[in-house]
This record gives C-alpha cells, sequence and structure tokens, in this order.
C-alpha cells in the first residue's frame, strides 16, 4: 500500500521543490519517471530498512520488552554490555569465527576455483558439484551436518576411525565446538568458487604470454600475474565473507543452542535470545549497534589496507 | 515577496503531507461492520494456536464448532501458525497491537507474559462463573499463576512420562516393573537391558536439564532447582547435588544410558527400540504407539532412602490477550476449551485435566491396551511444577549450558552447579522490585 500511493505523494511534492521547478520541462519529465521507476524500491528502503535502523537506535537507549511500552535510560545498555561476561564471550565467539573461517574459505574457494579453472574432463560437472552445497537450503545441510558431527555414528569419526583416530565430541565438546562449525563453513566454499572463477577468465591471456617470454614458471605467474589480477575479487569476496560471518546465526541456533556451555554462543544468537527469549529489546538493540560498530571499523580497516594489495589495471598509485 | 513564496510553499506542501495522510490511511483494513437488526450483534475472535499436523488442527477446529454451536453470536476465526517462532510473533503482534484475542500458550511463556501485563487474569471470570476447579486433577495455579491471579486455562495435563518397552524387558526375562519400583531397582532393570553389543541402552532421559526431567531426580533425592519463593538457586545443596550425579552416575559409571551428545542427529532411540527405559513427554506418545513393539506407562521410581516419587508437569493453555476488545467473549470461549466439552474434543490428542474425563471408559479406551490412569495419577500424586518465573527464559538458559559439560563428561556436577547457581543469581539480581519475588 506504502509503495502504491508514495508515487503520487512523491510527484505533489517534487512538484514544489525549487531545483526541480528550475528544470526545463522535457528532463523535469524525465526526472519524475525515473524516481517513479525506482519508488518501490525506495518506499521499501525507508519502510523497511532505514525505519527500522532509526527506530534500533532509539530502542538501544531505552529499556524495551517488547509487550510494554520502551522507557529511555539513555547509554545504560551499552555500559552493561561492558560488564555483561556473555557479551564478551559472544564477541570473541563470533571473532574466532570470523578471523579462522574467512580466511581458511577464501583460500579453499580460490584453490578450487584454480581447479575448476583448468581444461579437464567434465569440468562443467565438477562445477556444479561444486557449487551446489550453497543452493541446498541451510536448515536442511544443519540437520546433515548434525549427522556428519554424531560422535558415534557420524561420517566424520567413522572415517578418523579407519586410521586408527578415536575421534572427538565436536559439537558435544566445548573444545571441538566451535571449530566444527568453522569447518562446517567449508561447506559452502562454492560460492565464492564461482566469483573467483569468474575472475580468473577475465584475466587477459597475453599477459600470460608475455611472461612465458620472459621465461616465466608455473609459480612465478601465478604470484606476478594470477594473485594481482585477483586482488580485486579477493577484497570483494573478503568483504562480503567477513560480513556475513559476523552475522551467522541459523547454524548454532539448530546445531547447538549456544553451547556447550556458551562454547558456541555466537553474537547475533545472544542477540536474538535477547530480544525474544530474555524480553530485553533495548539491550538486543545495543547488541546490535556495536556489532554495527565492529563491522564497520573492520570493513574501513580492509578498505583502507586495499591500498596497499589490491591491484587495479590502469590505475595511478601516487608515490 | 520571498517571505510569501516561502510560506505558501511550505503550506502547499503540508497540505500535500495531510493528503497523503489521508490516503495512507485509506489504506489501512476496514473494520468489519457490526450486524445490525434485532439480536444480539456478532462478534468475531481470533484464536491462534501453532500447527501440530492436520490431524491435530482438525481436532481443534471440531472441538470449537461445539462452540460455536452454543455461541451462535460468537464468530471463531482459528488462525493456525508454525510452532518456530510462535512466541516470536506474538510478543510483536502484541506490541503491534495487532495480536490475536486468545492463544494457546507453553508453559514456559504464560507467567513471563502475565508478569508483563500480556494476559489477562482469569480468576475474575472464573469466580463470577463459579467454575468448579475442584473438577480438574490437574493444578493450573502452580503452573500459570502469578500473584494471586491465574492466567492459562488448560489445553492438557502434560508432563513426564515413563515408557517402558515390554519386548525387550521380555527378552530380558523381566517381569514389568511395580508401581513402587525404586532407583535402585530401576538401575538394576537398566544394567541388565544395556546390551552395548548390539547398541541397546538401558534407559534414556529427554529433555535432560531441569526444569525438564533431570529435576524429578533432583526432587526425588530431596532436593530443588529454585528456593520456594523461587528467589534464590538451590542447585548447590548436598540433595540437589545428588539428584544430578545418579544422572550422571547412570551416564560415565553405570554405562546404562547414552549421553545425549552422542545422539545429536539421531531419532530418538526408544522409538527405535534401542532403549528400554525412556524417561519422555506425554506429547510423544503418538510417535510412540505408531513405533511398532509393545510398550505401557510405567509408575515413577521412588528415591531408595526419602522414597519421594516426583514427576515434572508441564501444560499448554489458553490464554486471553490483554489487548482484546472482547474479553468476555475470549474468557467463554477459554472456559469451553478447558471444560467438558473442550477437554473431550481434544482428549485424542493429549491427556486432559478434568477428572471426570480421565476417568471416563472413552478416554481410557483411547489408550488401551496402555494403561493411561497410571500417568494421570502420578501427575496426580507426585507432580511438581517446572518452577515459573517471570524471567524463565534466561535462567533456564543458564543452567542448561552450564549443566550440559556434567552430561559430556567436561565437568564434575559440583563445579556446574556451581556455575549454573551463580549465573542464575546474576540474572536474579537484575529482577525489577514490582516481580517482588
Amino acid at each position: 500500500m506504502v509503495t502504491a500511493v508514495s508515487p503520487f505523494c512523491l510527484v505533489l511534492i517534487m512538484q514544489f521543490l525549487p531545483a526541480f521547478r528550475r528544470m526545463p520541462a522535457h528532463i523535469r519529465g524525465e526526472a519524475i519517471e525515473g524516481y517513479l521507476f525506482i519508488m518501490p524500491w525506495l518506499a521499501g528502503l525507508l519502510v523497511f530498512v532505514v525505519g527500522p535502523i532509526i527506530a534500533s537506535f532509539y530502542l538501544s537507549l531505552t529499556d524495551y520488552e517488547v509487550i510494554r511500552p520502551p522507557t529511555f535510560v539513555g547509554l545504560r545498555n551499552f555500559d552493561q554490555l561492558v560488564n555483561d561476561r556473555l557479551f564478551w564471550q559472544a564477541l570473541k565467539v563470533s571473532s574466532i569465527y570470523v578471523f579462522t573461517s574467512v580466511p581458511m574459505g577464501l583460500v579453499l574457494s580460490f584453490a578450487v576455483a584454480l581447479l575448476m579453472n583448468q581444461r579437464v574432463r567434465f569440468v562443467s560437472l565438477w562445477r556444479t558439484v561444486y557449487y551446489i552445497p550453497t543452493l541446498v537450503p541451510v536448515i536442511a545441510s544443519t540437520m546433515l551436518w548434525l549427522w556428519i558431527f554424531n560422535p558415534e555414528f557420524g561420517l566424520l569419526n567413522m572415517l578418523l576411525a579407519l586410521v586408527g583416530i578415536d575421534g572427538p565430541l565436536w559439537l558435544g565438546h566445548t573444545r571441538w565446538a566451535l571449530p566444527s562449525l568453522i569447518l562446517m563453513s567449508l561447506w559452502t566454499v562454492g560460492a565464492p568458487m564461482l566469483i573467483y572463477l569468474a575472475g580468473l577468465q577475465g584475466i587477459p591471456t597475453d599477459l600470460y604470454e608475455a611472461a612465458e617470454i620472459d621465461g616465466a614458471g608455473v609459480w612465478v605467474k601465478f604470484g606476478n600475474v594470477t594473485i594481482p589480477m585477483m586482488t580485486p575479487v579477493i577484497f570483494f569476496n573478503l568483504v562480503i565473507n567477513m560480513i556475513a560471518s559476523f552475522q551467522i546465526f541459523v547454524q548454532p541456533f539448530i546445531m547447538t543452542e549456544g553451547g556447550p556451555r556458551y562454547a558456541t554462543l555466537f553474537y547475533v544468537l545472544y542477540l536474538y535470545q535477547n530480544a525474544f527469549q530474555f524480553f530485553r529489546m533495548g539491550y538486543a538493540s545495543a547488541l546490535a549497534w556495536v556489532l554495527f560498530a565492529v563491522i564497520l571499523v573492520l570493513t574501513i580497516v580492509v578498505f583502507r589496507s586495499s591500498a596497499l594489495w589490491v591491484y587495479y589495471e590502469g590505475e595511478l598509485r601516487q608515490r | 515577496m520571498k517571505l510569501n513564496s516561502g510560506r505558501s510553499r511550505f503550506h502547499t506542501l503540508l497540505a500535500i503531507s495531510i493528503l497523503c495522510l489521508f490516503l495512507f490511511s485509506a489504506c489501512a483494513p476496514i473494520a468489519a461492520p457490526a450486524a445490525s437488526g434485532p439480536g444480539p450483534a456478532m462478534v468475531e475472535i481470533r484464536l491462534a494456536s501453532y500447527g501440530l499436523g492436520d490431524a491435530w488442527n482438525n481436532t481443534l477446529e471440531q472441538t470449537i464448532d461445539g462452540f460455536r454451536e452454543q455461541n451462535p453470536n460468537i464468530s471463531v476465526k482459528v488462525e493456525f501458525r508454525p510452532i518456530d517462532a510462535y512466541w516470536d510473533k506474538l510478543q510483536t503482534e502484541f506490541a503491534a497491537g495487532t495480536a490475536p484475542d486468545v492463544t494457546i500458550n507453553q508453559m514456559n511463556w504464560v507467567i513471563p507474559g502475565a508478569a508483563r501485563g500480556m494476559f489477562v487474569d482469569l480468576v475474575p471470570f472464573i469466580e463470577a462463573d463459579q467454575v468448579d476447579m475442584d473438577a480438574y486433577f490437574y493444578d493450573m495455579e502452580p503452573e500459570w499463576g502469578w500473584k494471586g491471579g491465574l492466567y492459562g486455562g488448560l489445553l492438557y495435563a502434560g508432563g513426564q512420562v515413563l515408557y517402558i518397552n515390554k519386548d525387550l524387558l521380555a527378552s530380558a526375562g523381566l517381569d514389568f516393573p511395580s508401581a513402587g519400583w525404586t532407583w535402585t531397582d530401576m538401575l538394576s532393570y537398566a544394567q541388565q537391558l544395556t546390551d552395548p553389543d548390539n547398541d541397546q541402552w538401558g534407559l534414556y532421559i529427554s529433555p535432560l536439564n531441569p526444569p525438564y526431567w533431570g529435576a524429578s531426580f533432583i526432587h526425588g533425592a530431596g532436593g530443588a532447582v529454585l528456593s520456594d519463593d523461587r528467589a534464590s538457586c538451590t542447585l548447590t545443596s548436598p540433595e540437589s547435588q545428588a539428584g544430578l550425579q545418579y544422572i550422571a552416575d547412570l551416564i560415565f559409571e553405570h554405562k546404562v544410558m547414552p549421553a545425549p551428545v552422542t545422539l545429536q542427529g539421531q531419532e530418538n532411540p526408544f522409538l527405535t527400540g534401542k532403549v528400554a527405559i525412556y524417561f519422555g513427554g506425554t506429547w510423544q506418545e503418538g510417535q510412540i504407539r505408531q513405533a511398532g513393539f509393545d510398550w505401557d506407562f510405567a509408575h515413577m521410581p521412588a528415591h531408595p532412602d526419602t522414597g519421594i516419587r516426583s514427576v515434572q508437569m508441564g501444560s499448554n493453555a489458553w490464554s486471553v490477550l490483554s489487548t482484546s476488545e472482547h474479553v468476555e467473549e475470549s474468557w467463554q470461549l477459554v472456559r469451553f476449551l478447558m471444560g467438558e466439552g473442550g477437554q473431550t474434543g481434544m482428549m485424542a490428542n493429549g491427556v486432559p485435566g478434568l477428572t471426570a474425563v480421565v476417568e471416563s471408559d472413552d478416554y481410557l479406551a483411547l489408550h488401551q491396551p496402555q494403561d493411561i490412569s497410571v500417568v494421570t495419577s502420578d501427575f496426580a500424586n507426585y507432580g511438581h511444577d517446572y518452577y515459573p518465573t517471570p524471567d524463565t527464559g534466561e535462567w533456564w538458559s543458564a543452567v542448561g549450558q552450564e549443566l550440559s559439560v556434567v552430561w559430556s563428561g567436561e565437568a564434575t556436577v559440583e563445579e556446574a552447579t556451581e556455575r549454573a547457581c551463580a549465573a542464575v543469581e546474576e540474572i536474579f539480581a537484575r529482577r525489577p522490585a514490582e516481580w517482588g519475588q
């Protein structure tokens, strides 16, 4: 309904904006059409994204139990965060997950992409095989991995037993539960692999030919042509996966509920528990804003560092 | 001139904004017109429930048809929702003022909601209509009572049930346990029924952490999870620790029970015939009935020294939302559902709370050849509530997290209960004064 009515209002309001009125008639007409076309998206953005963001910031400054009106408490929620051991535990768990699963995923998906870029038989089939796990609904894959990690009947411990290793309790042990979920994250390397593959196929072959003429071997070509040319893609995958990994929720929610003994209490899971199970929506909103700040800072750091390691063809660097 | 032009523009923009507001409001849902003409006005109330499959959903609809026939001026719209995130959705609907009039409630939702003004106190209605609460063998007050009020009307008398695989007992040459059996007897049975070579276990308890079935062992040993006033954690008492230690010994010392972690991602081992004695819930009877082996209900065993036998209860209720504009009509529906019409209508899917219904031939026949009176008599004689508090969700989670490492062998009962109580006390310290527990 908002989407349906808002174009009408927009057109009416624009008629009276000075800058808009100064436009020549034909440009004004184009502008109206342009805004009308983006209006459904714009209305959705305002109502379903910008609105909740503003609301959550206000709620982070309140004591809000959802079913009762919020009470303004200033910065008390943020103050409580500092002394909340579970907040620090959740931040630690998510950080360990991000700083291990993201690099591992980037390396593995890049390696698989290199393999999938070779001229081998049935390469289309192999590419499909590696990509399929990303299409499996997360609930289904989670149930599958619960079975794989089962210490008594699971596939993983059965394979370890074949080489004489007595496998751990995986999700049931405080030391192994988080590594289990990190291992499981590699299940979806197919998505970044596909992006890497597109990047690899976009590298001009004349660069490799020029390197070969200069006597470069496989590793030299890899280090001096492939890697530099792929850095924009690596940069993209790094940023996207880092942000997504900080927001992991479904897997710990279904598989471990944050346990055993908070070993897999991921940040967003703790946020959800506070919001809907503990009646602490104001506190959960504060948690959300802290997570936003953490991700923002890390993203800025990655962007700033990109000047040192990301290579764009045709760019001029200041020395 | 400029000032006038600015004012003119401002007024025009204001007029357009108001026009837009009118247009937005015109898009709002239109309320159904009240019935006109002679006779009482038609009232529509919304009842929300999580869907539990076609059979259950149809039974509820058919049961409510009985109410519709008795109350032609009240229209009941039943809304089935997914059980996942049901509570989350209900909270947000309540906040938005779009909640249904009546909702199904799980045991751990009633008091947290009631303490925050989400539900209507049913006591004034019960008193006004002179509902005979003594007609129920199942006491609702400990589960859904808060500060003298009652915030739930009974749907089912649910809770802990002891299921026995009679085929496995027969294979081991064991008689069905007597009504007076003890923990010692149960351990002896479990040892004789455990067969590691065939992946067969003597017994299994699920869900395990207090206030679920582990609590019945704490009570049996003379302990408690919380103090009587629900203001402090008592898991560190020697009696409570002894109850938990008994369970830990079943896993690690006697090796007659699988560690819960070894069953992650697996089907319930009782259903697959791999467990002989199973502490489960009333809601699992339907599945067990289809498992394809001979079984029956058994009485809870008593502690050999204290003589205490305890069974955990935890039931589903119907509650009236405080945002309802038709509280009287909603109460009439809840009264019907917790009354004979509702309890009889729903008895095929759960344990009714009315004594007359659970003792009726029709109800007993539904469970034959099993003897359901074993379950209802244990509820009536040894039932214990699940320690409802307004912060149930938070302290349950803390206790579960800390005790989980006992069942994986990573911590002793003493270590885990010390940490659990520290966490619970931390949560209780945040309680607002208005709760006054």
